[in-house]
């Protein structure tokens, strides 16, 4: 897994250095002045995005920790807020944005984590700005860091002493051990991104099968954590309606749609950029060779009808098995919410709000 | 630029064309040594300037400069030809790099030409400083992005190179063509011979082509070899232009279908709408969201009075609330 450890020196003497060393007794250490000596050396390799997996640069976050997830006006935001604990991931899917994002991208640990938690207890004690949401799954997976460096260990009983904001924890992991015995008064989520057999197979290296993820979904229930699922990224292929409606049906033996604090569905958009590294990347990739347009934000998405037509059949399986379940769009327009579910979110609040009612349902976050 | 360091010494001598090796085409940069264009001059004038040869260690000459002069003599049946003779042991680079200068020294290079030359001294020059030499020899920018489309320009058949001097495929689209295997790319020089396609139209069909075929499972080849394609460039009606248009329409409705379906009906219902050239209405771009615009011109008061009526017939047609829902199949 990690070939090679980096230490930016300023953190050198930090203790949760020495503790990653710990867990990474027989892998070579440079110490290094900043991420330049990083970059240099990916650059020196083939693939310098799949190197990027392997190497893990331990450093300071130098701005802030949280962040507005960056969505655009021309599609409705969920208003979530991004926990940067660090940055890409040990696992490798095709579509990944991470890919593209980040230049070169690589393994990044924030590990001056007193200041992460100043940042939490001002928010949560100021309540301002006012937001309910965070989440650590945005620029890396939630949940790849534990075997070195156990985020969830401190920030899930963190989270559970206070009531006005839940962490929710993304992955595509069932790496979940870290998580038992851990009090959390509900106010961590833990979230599984979902897709087919098929998609995980074939665009998804390295990721937990898909009833492995469920059979930890249904061990973090049973623990008494809230769960919350993403169909995201919806991806169109032959014979995708059979396998996303079995999919639906699955989650819901699986777990009890009463402990869901939200679903969203999301279709697969992407980034022009990202088209030629997945074409190099993944050359049996199909992915990107569906029906995509510009759409407003500049990224690549399936033609509007296809992706209304998957999201209505989505939302009715998923309706059909929990009729009351908190379902969303992640980055979808008016026109979509209406044609594929009936309604638009400002007619009940607005997007935000209606995730933030959920929370308080599930979680008792008050809002 | 590259200087050839030393002054080039030569003998004056008559050699029979029997001896020099007509098929080494070592310091050959274009493709072509047709030498129609020379048999007028050198019938009435004779060979004016002999040209450059090399000799071999198995004693037979080699052509440095001056093919297609060569050619023409041999054309004429010349048994004999006055030529220059390198005098020192000059070595395969040296006698390639004179072969470059003295092409440079009267004309720029043809793109076909760097080519050609990248292939032909890559091989003896260093890795290190390897595009700083090329590029000053060759004379194109010094440039990895341009080196690489030059390189991979190189790599085509030789009947593609000759295809982008001809102008039936563009310098840019060749370079596309270089990710194909050889029978791929030459199944789309095929189609650009028969189709009129600028440069961006014919980088458009690689590209729907390609993704037709990884998207359906099929080589590039036989999309090509498609039955839609095979009836377009079938009738004999249409020109090349037309047969163009068609086949860059078959294609993108092959790979576009919901898209082209959906332009097709915003078309309909447009025409349903009975507007005439004053008044133009435009889709949202790929009907993603935000507003169609509405473009109206007038001269006068008159003219202004009309159009309104046009468009209070417009707001009473069915058509409009139909264009103004494109996804809606009834
Ligand atoms: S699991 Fe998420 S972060 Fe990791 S490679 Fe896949 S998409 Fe990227």
């Amino acid at each position: 897994m990690i070939s090679r450890l980096y230490i930016d020196e300023a953190v050198m003497h930090h203790p949760v250095v020495g503790a990653v060393q710990k867990s990474l007794p027989a892998i070579p250490v440079s110490v290094v002045p900043d991420a330049v000596k990083v970059h240099e050396a990916l650059a020196a390799m083939k693939d310098p995005i799949a190197a990027g997996k392997r190497m893990l640069f331990l450093t300071r976050n130098r701005g802030p920790f949280i962040k507005k997830c960056p969505g655009t006006k021309s599609y409705t935001c969920c208003g979530y807020q991004i926990l940067h604990i660090g940055t890409y991931c040990t696992m490798d899917c095709a579509y990944c944005i991470l890919q593209a994002y980040f230049h070169p991208p690589f393994l990044q640990y924030f590990v001056n984590q007193e200041r992460l938690f100043k940042e939490l207890d001002d928010i949560v004690s100021s309540r301002k700005p006012p937001f309910h949401r965070i989440g650590t799954g945005e620029f890396t997976d939630s949940l790849i860091w534990e075997p070195w460096t156990e985020p969830s260990r401190s920030l899930v009983p963190y989270f559970a002493q206070q009531d006005r904001v839940v962490l929710e924890l993304k992955t595509k992991t069932s790496s979940v051990e870290n998580l038992r015995g851990l009090e959390h008064n509900k106010k961590t989520i833990v979230a599984w991104s979902l897709n087919p057999p098929a998609i995980i197979r074939n665009e998804e290296r390295g990721t937990a099968s898909m009833r492995a993820r469920l059979r930890a979904a249904a061990q973090c229930e049973a623990w008494g954590y809230p769960l919350a699922f993403h169909f995201d990224p919806l991806i169109l292929y032959e014979g995708c309606e059979k396998d996303y409606e079995k999919l639906v049906r699955e989650l819901f033996t699986s777990v009890s749609a009463q402990n869901i604090v939200w679903i969203s569905l999301g279709s697969f958009r992407f980034m022009p950029s990202l088209k030629p590294i997945i074409r190099k990347r993944f050359p049996k990739s199909r992915i990107i060779y569906g029906e995509f347009i510009p759409g407003l934000d500049g990224k690549m998405r399936y033609f509007k009808p296809l992706r209304i037509e998957l999201y209505r059949k989505m939302a009715a399986w998923i309706r059909a098995l929990a009729p009351d379940v908190m379902l969303y769009f992640c980055m979808e327009d008016q026109e979509v919410w209406k044609r594929a579910l009936g309604f638009i979110p400002e007619d009940r609040g607005g997007l935000p709000r209606m995730l933030d009612e959920s929370a308080a349902r599930h979680c008792g976050v008050v809002i | 630029m590259v200087v050839v360091s030393r002054t080039i010494k030569y003998a004056d001598k008559v050699v029979p064309i029997a001896e020099i090796d007509t098929k080494d085409d070592t310091c050959l940069l274009g493709l072509r040594t047709d030498p129609d264009a020379l048999l007028v001059s050198i019938r009435t004038l004779g060979l004016i300037n002999p040209p450059l040869l090399r000799q071999r260690r198995d004693l037979k000459y080699q052509i440095v400069c001056g093919f297609r002069r060569i050619m023409a003599c041999n054309a004429l049946g010349l048994r004999e030809i006055k030529v220059r003779v390198l005098k020192e042991s000059f070595t395969e680079l040296d006698a390639l790099k004179l072969a470059i200068l003295d092409n440079r020294s009267h004309r720029k290079l043809s793109v076909v030409e760097q080519a050609q030359g990248i292939q032909k001294l890559s091989a003896h020059l260093p890795r290190q400083n390897r595009l700083e030499m090329l590029s000053s020899l060759l004379g194109f920018p010094e440039n990895q992005k341009v080196f690489k489309k030059i390189k991979a320009l190189s790599l085509l058949p030789v009947v593609i190179q000759a295809g982008v001097e001809d102008e039936i495929v563009s310098f840019e689209a060749a370079v596309d063509l270089n990710g194909f295997s050889h029978e791929d790319s030459l199944s789309f020089f095929e189609l650009f011979r028969v189709l009129k396609l600028s440069q961006n139209k014919q980088r458009e069909v690689i590209t729907l082509v390609q993704e037709i075929a990884l998207r359906e499972y099929l080589k590039p080849g036989e999309v090509l070899q498609s039955e839609g394609i095979r009836t377009i460039l079938g009738r004999p009606e249409l020109n090349k232009n037309e047969k163009g248009s068609k086949a860059r329409a078959y294609l993108k409705r092959r790979r576009f279908p919901t898209l082209t379906k959906t332009e097709e009906r915003f078309s309909k219902e447009l025409k349903a709408l009975k507007l005439n050239e004053h008044i133009k209405i435009t889709a949202p771009p790929y009907f993603e969201g935000g507003p169609h615009k509405l473009r109206m011109t007038f001269k006068s008061l008159k003219d202004f009075n009309e159009r309104r009526k046009t468009l209070d017939a417009m707001a009473k047609n069915p058509a409009l609330k139909r264009l103004l829902e494109p996804f809606d199949d009834k």
